[in-house]
């Protein structure tokens, strides 16, 4: 019995102490400064698309009008018309409070990239980011989806502790912290379960065993850049492209932990979402999934580079060997 | 509102099929032209328009949403064309044969799954002996 619950206990040390180095043990936050640099950027690259039709997609009189919105989004989220409703009393037109609240997005977005009062940015950016989604429910895609994780993250992760206006200015801590090992995982966890449910999902359908997955989505017009009528010559290039798929997100969250497998599968899966940015137009969905990739698994989380010298900022470069698995 | 409750079965387990909108207007001269939703707009627009052409529910069981839709859809098509009195709202849905189908001959195309009319009523003539 002694010798039993000695070797339980020993276990128990071992996977605690595994645990506090895989979850806490102090690491760089440029990985979150990456993710927080290039979500960013993309965001605003698309605000630059979306904001010549912004009136017909999120509009009250848009494309597909409130009313209606109303009935098919959830109650109690923030959407335009609570800014529309409180500035009526005003006499502000709704299209304009749809384009001041796309303004602040916008703002918000661009001091999140320069990492200037980088929290508050990162709320302002989630907000109207949710507020135009909700609003504009009938018209989101998974682009949206991925964003408004990624903004919340941004929210309540370090990520504007290195490579920031906030970190040259000395008002966040320099240097490795717990807080960004976290926020890592957090992220690289969230990422291998959503290609494990995207895997799993598509490895339940026949179309994507027979090929046929990918023979109709690069039919769909809005999204085929290339005519696809080869493909039909050829099924068993379509049937190793939806094969190929599965493997690669299904597998994600298993080889992505492994020292040989990383940079490979990660590598595989950059090339996934570089092939749907070119053969189906979906170039801001692939975009925000290659972020989300380089920084989770390919930016090292071991250094930190120095802070500049500033007033009240510390300007020592500070290297610190991490204990757990980057 | 953090995202927590998505899903990510993108094309997943199936691929569905692409739905559009097409619009025939008339004028009170009985002129005739067409128009789609999407005109006019870039990549990004045009994706975020499928989605919302995408959510015209399939069962004709659910005739109010569909004539909520159309409806919406036909209000920007009288804004976005000041003279036209009456709008056909057209819902077609793009089929694709399987590639078997495809090598026999067969060949992909939209195929019309609804249609309403939608008419402004006359514009009122000014009063007698008024300028």
């Amino acid at each position: 019995m002694t010798g039993a619950s000695s070797r339980i206990r020993c276990y128990r040390l071992a996977v605690r102490e595994w645990s506090d180095g895989f979850f806490t043990s102090p690491a760089s936050a440029r990985p979150l400064a990456a993710f927080r640099i290039g979500l960013s950027a993309v965001l605003l690259l698309q605000a630059v698309a979306l904001a010549p039709a912004l009136a017909e997609l999120y509009g009250d009189r848009g494309y597909v009008q409130w009313p209606i919105i109303r009935e098919l989004a959830p109650a109690g989220v923030p959407r335009l018309n609570w800014v529309t409703d409180e500035f009526a009393l005003l006499g502000a037109d709704p299209d304009q409070c749809v384009r001041g609240v796309f303004l602040i997005y916008v703002a918000a977005l661009g001091c999140l990239l320069i990492g200037w009062h980088t929290r508050a940015a990162a709320a302002a950016a989630w907000l109207g980011h949710l507020a135009l989604c909700v609003s504009g429910s009938a018209g989101v895609y998974g682009v949206d989806t991925f964003a408004r994780i990624a903004l919340f993250y941004c929210v309540v992760l370090p990520v504007g502790h290195t490579v920031s206006l906030d970190w040259k200015a000395g008002r966040v801590p320099a240097g490795p912290t717990a807080a960004a090992r976290l926020g890592l995982r957090v992220l690289q966890i969230h990422l291998c379960i959503a290609y494990l449910a995207a895997g799993l999902t598509k490895a339940a359908g026949e179309q994507w065993w027979t090929g046929e997955a990918v023979w109709l989505a690069l039919n769909q017009p809005t999204l085929a850049r290339f005519d696809p009528g080869w493909l039909a010559a050829v099924p068993w290039v379509a049937q190793v492209a939806c094969w190929g798929t599965i493997a690669v997100e299904a597998g994600y969250p298993f080889f992505v932990w492994l020292r040989w497998g990383r940079v490979p599968w990660v590598g595989l899966t950059i090339s996934l979402h570089v092939g749907i940015a070119v053969f189906l137009s979906l170039a801001a969905f692939s975009a925000v999934m290659i972020v989300l990739n380089v920084a989770a698994f390919l930016v090292s989380p071991a250094a930190d580079p120095p802070r500049p010298a500033c007033e009240g900022g510390d300007s020592r470069a500070l290297v610190l060997t991490t204990r757990g698995p980057s | 509102m953090t995202g927590a409750d998505a899903g990510y079965g993108y094309f997943a387990p199936h691929v569905g099929s692409e739905v559009r909108v097409r619009f025939t207007l008339a004028d009170n001269a009985g002129r005739e032209w067409q128009d789609e939703l999407a005109a006019g707009l870039n990549q990004e627009g045009r994706l975020r328009v499928g989605s919302m052409t995408g959510l015209f529910p399939a069962d004709p069981e659910q005739r109010v949403l569909r004539h909520d839709l159309a409806a919406s859809w036909a209000a920007t098509m009288f804004g976005r064309h000041p003279t036209a009195r009456v709008v056909i709202v057209r819902v077609e849905v793009y089929e694709v044969p399987s590639m078997a189908e495809y090598r026999a001959g067969l060949r992909p195309g939209w195929v019309q799954v609804f249609a309403a009319t939608f008419a402004l009523p006359p514009a009122k003539s000014p009063a007698n002996g008024l300028p």
